[in-house]
Formats: structure tokens, C-alpha cells, sequence
């Protein structure tokens, strides 16, 4: 169409507009009434209105979706009866609908034909895209079959533990049937720091309640205004709209660094540093709240010395020093306990865990965290008294934060200090501070995924490999007992080396290539499956995704947006205890199915081949999951809802008001899920497994000399992205565009010494850890990049963004961002002596190289 | 006497775009009542702009709101030939596309670049601040779209709305061009 029309040609055009206005309805009177005639062009579609969850992160937030007469889902919004959205949902969730009716999504089942599998590089090592897998479409009979086949095969031969799992926990209902251990999630390199600090010293997870927060302070979270889990970006401006301060520590303008009072550029790898020195601060200038420490936390409560576990009298009462009587009595009868008090206890040397803390942080002064840091001592003193004295004050945290989570080597040493300054300045469950989240996600165990029996028991796992599992995750008790998740770096690490045992069958489920690191590595670990093993890999996507070429079939699944009515609910920061009625609307292709549907027919087949008749397998088999759906299910959710929550909410309660939610509870903080039952400052639970309770710096975790060529990673998700859930979008890809999201970030000195100009492109390989003991492999693949200069990072630091780069060309978001993302070049890392297994996998420098304009 | 307007509270702006995604699903279905192959491309009329300014460490990201001003004294509403641009009594600026002869003087006309050619449509096109939702007593789809309260629509005569007693203590866009804007903004802290 030409960009300016004839008169002529307008004129037919604004016929054809008035036509179509006429059998809307409109009288043609009324075109001489300017505005009413404008409200009149506009119409008034007929739309339906339809409940969704929101599953693009966990936040679960209520979508109101409206569908035109077409049947097509063009809108959503939010309900303000959700506390998690209150009444916005994010961008992502916004435009999830162009997920619904993407051109790019899988219709069918596909096979590979094309036995050469892997990524396409090009001269200079760089990875340019996945290689064309030959895929046709298959029927799902065919590829069940052919799936269901290698898994028999695999169980009678080398046993059920030779299969697989790789997801968001997808498939475990099918994984219990089989009796295999190998369900592997993400969470070493997400949020299992938490699971080894905050679980064990607060007996749960508490977050910042930064919308009455008066003072947020940031070590490198970024979901305030960047990655955004739904309540906090709402939070978070409600919080600057108050006038609260907002001080960010990070290498990087965040997104929320970019909306702080101040922020505050710190040397990668050492908010450690910081945290000690104001915790130093904080106690040896008498800034903590004693009443609050005294009175909820283990801080007078006395330890052996050496071992740093709880010392109890012949009733197994936990002891405290009285300072009204001068003596030792149990904690339950003491009138005013010493917070610092040490002495000798049946030739025990035993002390207050406060004052081991104190011991400890003696040296950390900011004058030594200056040094480190860079960040000046002054600052430090400032932030400190700030931290004591401005009530109700708030440190947020969320999983991949930069300076305390799994990405750090010292994420854990981190997080038990921020969790010892929050609560010896008594910010715990006020508002404000710290609060306990109160979702609802134990609605959902309410239906078992455990099988009542597997297959397992007639082909056994064999004894030597009993109790082991694929990722070593037994080698993590702490981790282990609290997030039953797994170590997720090592996985195709150890699948490569047949350790401890050879895997067949790889299954991978809703997750992305980008979320694995070391990409030479996969490509070596898949075709040792396949080529080697005889084994097979399995992909479950809703796209043709880099991680969908690799494999050999590909299963369609459906959207969340898609299937039966369901209930839905948060799994991350909720107060409310919210669940809320999800319409969905039926699928709109045939073919895709849901996660249950190909469970369960897998688990068909399987048992078929197995010998198990149908019945038998329905009877004494499958797990609960695989036999009731629909309002059966809700409704067991419900009562699961009711119990805990002593409530007595109805399906038909929950059909017409769409959005239940509960007052806030205040929560006792002496009866906590810890061995005390308090706030564990020094948490016991980590001593009694052999680890350091308590904070540490060590300097070997650090970098110091950057060659001229090298730099510091730092990586991020930006608020419009979620990975692969959201890379195909094709208006958030705009969005992203104009954050230049599709770029890597350097500092412009460093730029201009290395002939780097915007837009230039690099070629980025990694060269080395911080903490060479991590070390597991080193990749080989290079990093193919479009440079942005910008005045928003550090000298020492490039910044990747993850979650853009897609390497299939099958999808139209192929190659927008650094080809293959962060991950291309993030080394496998783990320590053993990290009690939560995390990756660290921004602790690593990288040599850049420029290769073009 | 109504004079409606926005302001754009730039503090907590996170410059995400689902203003401008939801103006674009608000007003496409009104649109193709008009000419059934007549879409609001995104970012046609709102959108983000994303500037950096400042030197390290000193620097911010600063995400503008790049829309119609419905100002007081539009020039767009001047140079129309046939007074299919014009503005309702409450202060909105709109097009009436039964009088509208795809001249494009108005496009050419803004000041704030504010208008774009709809290609289907014949003519130009730009933000009615969602009049169809605000003679149904609703707010305009950006305002309700925003995940951080940063839009704040209303009443700038009556004292006691939110958006008046907000634009007091923020700047008006381009005030400067003397068109009288009616778009605000609280500049980032």
C-alpha cells in the first residue's frame, strides 16, 4: 500500500470505514455529532471473559482475558482482588497471549532424521546456531511407541535409574512409576543458597514487605524493577512513591539500581565483604536491637565452642546463661538471658551464639571492606547506622539476585549474614521488614505425583548405585533435605562421563537449552546418549527451540493458557494465601497435549510393554495425579486449602468470586521450624552437618588483575524477558530492543583502548574462574556478540543478558541477542564444600575480542 | 470545568512497555470496526523511549512516554482543512475519520511527533486517551495496564484527583513548544 493515498483512493477507504460503521449498528444521524460519531466508529465488541493463571514465573497471578466473538484471546488484564498483581499483571503476562496464537509453535510430534546433531560454529569458535535436525512430523502413537520403547529397554537393562529427568520437576509423576532418582530442577543455579541459609536459620523463606519499607538497601537484586516476580515491581514503587530510600549495591545499573536513591558500584564477588562490615558496624557499636535478639533468637543461647551445636541439660533442654541469678539455667525458665556470655560447662568450653558472631566479624571492619570492595568506609559506616536506626527497614532477596545468590561463590556466607543483620535489627514479621511469604502453593500436594507402586520393584535399581544419583546431589545433606531438587550444573557433566552410572534416556521438560551451562558440553553429553549409549533424548516444548534441535523427537505440549478449569495459586511472594479460579480456554490446536495426558500415556505404554494389564496398572500403580482432573481435583485442593488454613471456601464460593485471599496473620517467631524453634543467627543445622555456621570471607573467591582484554561477567534478566517462555514474543523482543537487551554492556574507556565502537561485534570465550577449586570443565564454545558502550556498567565488567539469543532457526527470534546467550560460555562450577552446591557462574572472566563493525 | 490529562511518574517507571502493549489490544478491536484490516501497530500511539544520560557513575536509563499531549492549543487542530481533528469539551483531541481526508497536515503539524500514518486506515491515527472506556466511567488502558502505578490519568481541574494534585509538583512535556500539553511528568529521582 502506498504511504500516502490519493484523494480518490481515501475517499473509497473511508466509505469502505463507513459501511462497515453502518451494519455496526450506527444511525447516520449522528455524524454530525463530532464525538459521539468517534465512540461510534469505535464499536462495541462482544467479548467473554475469561480467568487464567499466570504460569510465565511462579508468581501465579490472576489474567483476565477477554475473548472476541472469533473465540481469539486479544486482551488481558488483571484482577485487583489479587494481592500478588494487585490488579496489573507484568508485561509477560500482559502479552502472553501472542504465546496462544504464535506462528512458530509446535502442532505436532516431531522425529529427527538427521543423525548429526549439534551447533553450527563458525571461524573463530563461536556458536552460530543449532543444526537442522531433518524433523518430520510424526503421530503420537509413533513417537510414544518409540519413547516408550527405549524406556523399557533402558529399565530391563541397566535399570530404572539409566532414565532421566530434566525440567521444572515435569514428568515426576512418570519418574515415581518408573522408580527412577533422577528428577534434576534448576535450583543450584537459582536459589538453593536460600535453601542451605534462610531455611535453616528462619525455618522458612522471609521477604522483604518493601511497599511499608522506609529503607530497602540491595545487594544485587534485581526483581525490584528488572526481572520482576509480579508483587515486587508494584511493591517497590509503592515503596519510592513513600519516599523511601533505596540504596542498590551492584556492578551493574540494574533496573532497580536505575530507580535507587543511590547506587552504589561495587567490585564484582565482594557484597560479602560489605554485608560483614556492616554487621560489624551494626554490633560493635551497640546498633542491634537487643530486646528483639534477646528475646527471638538463638543469640543467647549457649554453644559448645569447638563444635558450635547446641549444648542441653540431662532433659535435653536448650541452655542460656541468667544474668539475674548469675548462673545456667534452661531457656524456658530464664528471666533476663546474657546476650554475651562465656565460660565453662562440664569442661565444655561454651559461649553465647552472639557472641561467637561478634568473635567473628571482629576483623571485618569497613576500612578492610574498603580495601576489598572498593566501596569507601564512610559508606559503609552510613549504610550501617542507616540499617539500625531507619525502621522498618528491608534487605530483598530473590534466587539469582547478584550478590547473594548461587551465580556468587560466597552467596551462601551472603545470605547468612543479611539473614543476621534482619534480625538483630528486629525487621522480622513487621511490616515493612521481613515477612514470612504465605502462599498457597501446599495446595497442590494435595494430589499425589508418588506412585503407590513402581516398576521398580520387579526391575530394581541395581545395588551398586542405590542411593545415588545422577547430579551427587546425596552429597549436599543440608541442600538435599530442603529442596529435593538436585545439582544442576553437573548433570550432563556426569551423563558425558557415565558417572556414577551410564544414562539411556534423557528427558528433557520445559526448559531451555540457556539454562544449562557449558554448551560444548551438552552437544558432547546428548550425542554420548545417542551415540555411545544407544540411548535417546526427549524434548517437551511448546516451540522449535535450540534445545528441541537437539533432541531426537519433540513432543508439543500445550500452554498454560490452555486445557480444563483449574485453580490457581502462587509459589513465590504472596501474603494472602491467595488461590483464584482459572477458566482456560480448550486447547486451540488438536495435537498439543498436557504434561498429564502424556505422562500417563507414556506410563500406558510403558506398563503394555512390561506385561502389566491396564487395569493393574490404574488399581495398583499410578499415582493419584494420573486419575482425577477437573472439579475432583479442585476440590481436593480446596479441602487441603480449608484444613490448613481452618477456612471454608467452596468450589462454587471460589467459581463466583474468582480471587479468595486471607488476612494477614501475625506469625509467633518462637515457634519457627528451627531446632530452637527461634530465628537461628547461628544456624545449628549447618553445624550439626559439619558446616560453618557462621559468616566467612575468603580473599581466594575473589579476582584481583584483569588483563586488558578481560573482564568480569555479569548476567541479568531484564523485566520483559523470561527466557524461553518469552523469547518468541515477538512485541516483548521490541521492548527489549529499545533496553538494548540484545547487546552486551561495556564500559566505554574500556571499549575506546580496545577499538570497540557500538554495534561492533566481539567474540567473548571464558579463561577462568575466581575460585579455580570449582573448576569442573571449562567451555570451549565462544560467544558471538553486538556490543552496546555505555556509561551503565563498571569498568572492570561486561554485562550478557540471558534469556536472548535463540539459536534455532526455526524460530523468529533466532540470533536476536549474543548468539546462545550467557550460557554458551558459563563454565560448569562446584565446590563440595558449598553447602549449596551453587553454580557461581558469574564468578568468571572472560577475554573479548574484536572481530568486525 | 473536566480537563483531562496524564502524569508520568518517572520514579517508578520501569519503561517495561505494557502501556504500550495494552494500548495496542485496547484500541485494535475499535479500530477494525472501522476498517476491519485497521490494527494499532505497538508503539503507534504510545511508546517508550529508553535515554541514557549521565556519565558513570552518575547515570540513569531514563524511559520517556512518547504519545499524544492533547494540548491545550494543538496545533494539529488547527491546520485540519475540515475540522475532522478537534477537541471534546473535556480536553480530549480527537479524529472524526467521517470528516477526515488523509491530508496528513496534522501529522506533519505536531510538534511532538505524536501522530503516525495507519496505513490501513487511509489517515492518521492517534491516543484518544481511550475516550470509548472514559465515557463508560473507566480509565484509559495504559493507566490500568501499569504494573507500577507510574500513569496517573484524570481530572487535572479537580483539585482533589490524583492526577492534579501530581501535576502541581511535575513538569509538563515540551512546555517550551507553548502548545499547552497536557501530559506531565515527575522527573526520576
Amino acid at each position: 500500500m502506498p504511504l500516502r493515498l490519493t484523494r480518490r483512493e481515501f475517499i473509497k477507504a473511508t466509505l469502505a470505514a463507513a459501511t462497515a460503521t453502518a451494519v455496526s449498528g450506527a444511525s447516520v444521524k449522528t455524524f454530525l455529532l463530532k464525538e459521539k460519531q468517534v465512540l461510534e466508529q469505535a464499536g462495541k465488541p462482544k467479548d467473554q471473559v475469561r480467568y487464567f493463571v499466570c504460569r510465565i514465573c511462579g508468581g501465579g497471578c490472576v489474567l483476565k482475558g477477554y475473548v472476541n466473538s472469533e473465540g481469539v484471546l486479544y486482551k488481558i488484564e488483571g484482577d485487583p482482588k489479587d494481592w500478588v498483581s494487585h490488579g496489573t499483571p507484568c508485561v509477560k503476562g500482559k502479552t502472553s497471549h501472542l504465546i496462544l496464537y504464535d506462528p512458530d509453535r509446535l502442532r505436532k510430534p516431531l522425529k529427527r532424521t538427521n543423525p548429526d546433531r549439534g551447533f553450527e560454529r563458525g571461524p573463530n569458535g563461536e556458536v552460530l546456531g543449532v543444526k537442522d535436525p531433518g524433523w518430520t512430523e510424526v503421530s503420537w502413537d509413533e513417537a510414544l511407541d518409540a519413547i516408550a520403547e527405549k524406556i523399557v529397554e533402558a529399565v530391563k537393562t541397566w535399570g530404572p535409574q539409566s532414565i532421566v529427568f530434566i525440567g521444572h520437576g515435569r514428568g515426576k509423576a512418570l519418574a515415581s512409576l518408573i522408580g527412577t532418582p533422577n528428577v534434576v530442577k534448576h535450583h543450584t543455579t537459582c536459589h538453593s543458597t536460600w535453601d542451605v541459609t534462610l531455611k535453616p536459620m528462619y525455618g522458612g523463606i522471609p521477604n522483604a514487605d518493601m511497599a511499608n519499607s522506609k529503607l530497602i538497601v540491595s545487594f544485587g537484586f534485581d526483581q525490584g524493577a528488572g526481572k520482576s516476580k509480579n508483587p515486587f515491581p508494584w511493591m517497590f514503587a509503592e515503596a519510592k512513591r513513600r519516599g523511601a530510600e533505596l540504596i542498590v549495591f551492584e556492578p551493574r545499573l540494574s533496573e532497580t539500581a536505575n530507580k535507587a536513591t543511590e547506587w552504589i558500584p561495587i567490585k564484582p564477588g565482594t557484597d560479602l565483604a560489605v554485608l560483614l562490615a556492616i554487621l560489624h558496624t551494626i554490633i560493635y557499636n551497640d546498633m542491634y536491637d537487643e530486646e528483639f535478639t534477646i528475646r527471638y533468637t538463638n543469640g543467647p543461647i549457649l554453644v559448645d565452642k569447638e563444635k558450635m551445636t547446641y549444648i542441653k541439660d540431662s532433659n535435653g533442654n536448650l541452655l542460656v546463661y541468667d544474668e539475674a541469678i548469675g548462673g545456667v539455667v534452661p531457656l524456658q525458665s530464664a528471666k533476663s538471658p546474657a546476650l554475651e556470655w562465656e565460660g565453662e560447662i562440664g569442661g565444655q568450653q561454651v559461649a553465647t551464639a552472639f557472641k561467637l558472631i561478634k568473635e567473628r566479624v571482629k576483623d571485618y571492619t569497613p576500612e578492610w571492606a574498603e580495601q576489598v570492595s572498593g566501596v569507601p568506609a564512610d559508606k559503609i559506616r552510613e549504610v550501617a547506622w542507616k540499617l539500625a536506626n531507619v525502621k522498618p527497614a528491608s534487605i530483598p532477596h530473590w534466587k539469582r539476585s547478584g550478590g547473594t545468590g548461587p551465580n556468587r561463590s560466597q552467596g551462601v556466607e551472603s545470605y547468612k549474614v543479611i539473614g543476621i543483620i534482619m534480625a538483630i535489627t528486629g525487621n522480622v514479621e513487621r511490616a515493612g521488614g521481613w515477612l514470612f511469604m504465605r502462599n498457597a502453593k501446599f495446595i497442590s500436594k494435595a494430589i499425589s505425583k508418588k506412585a503407590k507402586k513402581s516398576f521398580s520393584e520387579i526391575y530394581p535399581i541395581p545395588d551398586e548405585y542405590k542411593g545415588k544419583t545422577v547430579d551427587e546431589r546425596e552429597k549436599f545433606p543440608v541442600y538435599s533435605k530442603h529442596a529435593k531438587e538436585g545439582v544442576y550444573q553437573k548433570v550432563w557433566y556426569n551423563i558425558l562421563n557415565d558417572h556414577p552410572y551410564p544414562v539411556k534416556v534423557v528427558i528433557v521438560w520445559g526448559q531451555g537449552l540457556q539454562a544449562f551451562p557449558d554448551y560444548d558440553l551438552v552437544e558432547a553429553a546428548i550425542r554420548h546418549v545417542v551415540e555411545d549409549n544407544n540411548g535417546i533424548v526427549v524434548n517437551v516444548n511448546i516451540y522449535p527451540d535450540e534445545m528441541a534441535a537437539l533432541s531426537d523427537y519433540v513432543l508439543p505440549e500445550t500452554t498454560f493458557l490452555e486445557g480444563s478449569p483449574t485453580i490457581g495459586f502462587s509459589k513465590s511472594f504472596d501474603l494472602t494465601y491467595r488461590i483464584h479460579w482459572a477458566d482456560r480456554i480448550p486447547p486451540i490446536y488438536p495435537e498439543p497435549k498436557s504434561e498429564k495426558w502424556i505422562t500417563r500415556e507414556l506410563a500406558y505404554r510403558i506398563g503394555e510393554k512390561l506385561g502389566i494389564p491396564r487395569e493393574t496398572l490404574e488399581s495398583e500403580y499410578f499415582p493419584e495425579y494420573f486419575l482425577i482432573s477437573g472439579e475432583e481435583a479442585i476440590q481436593k485442593m480446596l479441602e487441603e486449602y480449608n484444613k490448613k488454613l481452618g477456612t471454608s471456601v467452596t468450589l462454587e464460593q471460589l467459581q463466583k468470586e474468582k480471587v479468595i485471599t486471607q488476612p494477614f496473620k501475625p506469625k509467633d517467631l518462637t515457634k519457627l521450624k528451627t531446632p530452637s524453634g527461634r530465628i537461628e543467627i547461628l544456624p545449628t543445622e549447618l553445624s550439626e552437618n559439619g558446616y560453618d555456621p557462621l559468616p566467612k570471607w575468603r580473599d581466594s573467591y575473589t579476582y584481583t588483575m584483569l588483563g586488558e582484554d578481560e573482564f568480569v561477567l555479569v548476567t541479568s534478566v531484564f523485566s520483559m524477558n523470561r527466557h524461553s517462555k518469552t523469547v518468541n514474543n515477538v512485541w516483548l523482543r521490541k521492548f527489549l530492543e529499545k533496553h538494548h537487551a540484545d547487546k552486551v554492556w561495556i564500559h566505554p574507556a574500556r571499549a575506546r583502548r580496545l577499538g570497540i565502537g557500538e554495534g561492533d561485534v566481539i567474540i567473548i570465550e571464558s579463561v577462568r574462574a575466581f575460585d579455580p577449586n570449582r573448576i569442573v570443565h571449562m567451555p570451549k564454545f565462544k560467544l558471538k556478540a553486538n556490543v552496546h558502550v555505555t556509561e551503565a556498567v563498571m569498568p572492570d565488567v561486561i554485562f550478557v543478558p540471558h534469556g536472548t539469543g535463540q539459536l534455532s532457526k526455526f524460530m523468529s527470534s533466532y540470533a536476536f541477542g549474543p548468539l546462545g546467550g550467557d550460557s554458551v560460555i558459563k563454565p560448569v562450577l562446584l565446590n563440595y564444600e558449598d553447602p549449596s552446591a551453587s553454580s557461581a557462574d558469574q564468578d568468571v572472566i572472560v577475554r573479548v575480542v574484536r572481530i568486525g563493525g | 470545568m473536566v480537563r483531562y490529562g496524564f502524569v508520568i511518574d518517572l520514579r517508578s517507571c520501569i519503561g517495561c512497555g505494557a502501556c504500550v502493549a495494552a494500548c495496542s489490544e485496547e484500541n485494535t478491536p475499535q479500530l477494525k470496526t472501522i476498517s476491519p484490516d485497521a490494527e494499532v501497530p505497538l508503539g503507534g500511539r504510545r511508546d517508550i523511549i529508553i535515554v541514557e544520560k549521565g556519565l558513570f557513575p552518575a547515570i540513569a536509563r531514563i524511559p520517556l512516554h512518547h504519545t499524544c499531549m492533547h494540548c491545550e492549543d494543538a496545533p494539529c487542530t488547527h491546520v485540519c482543512p475540515t475540522g475532522a481533528t478537534f477537541k471534546t469539551e473535556d480536553g480530549i483531541v480527537l479524529i472524526d475519520y467521517a470528516l477526515c481526508i488523509g491530508c496528513k497536515y496534522c501529522v506533519e503539524a505536531c510538534p511532538y511527533n505524536a501522530r503516525y500514518v495507519n496505513e490501513a486506515l487511509g489517515g492518521p491515527d492517534k491516543c484518544t486517551m481511550c475516550v470509548h472506556r472514559v465515557r463508560k466511567g473507566l480509565r484509559p488502558a495504559c493507566e490500568t495496564a501499569c504494573p507500577t502505578g507510574s500513569i496517573i490519568w484524570g481530572d487535572l481541574d479537580d483539585p482533589n484527583s490524583e492526577a492534579s494534585r501530581k501535576a502541581a509538583r511535575a513538569i509538563p512535556i515540551g512546555a517550551q513548544l507553548g502548545t499547552k500539553p497536557k501530559v506531565f511528568v515527575i522527573p526520576p529521582a
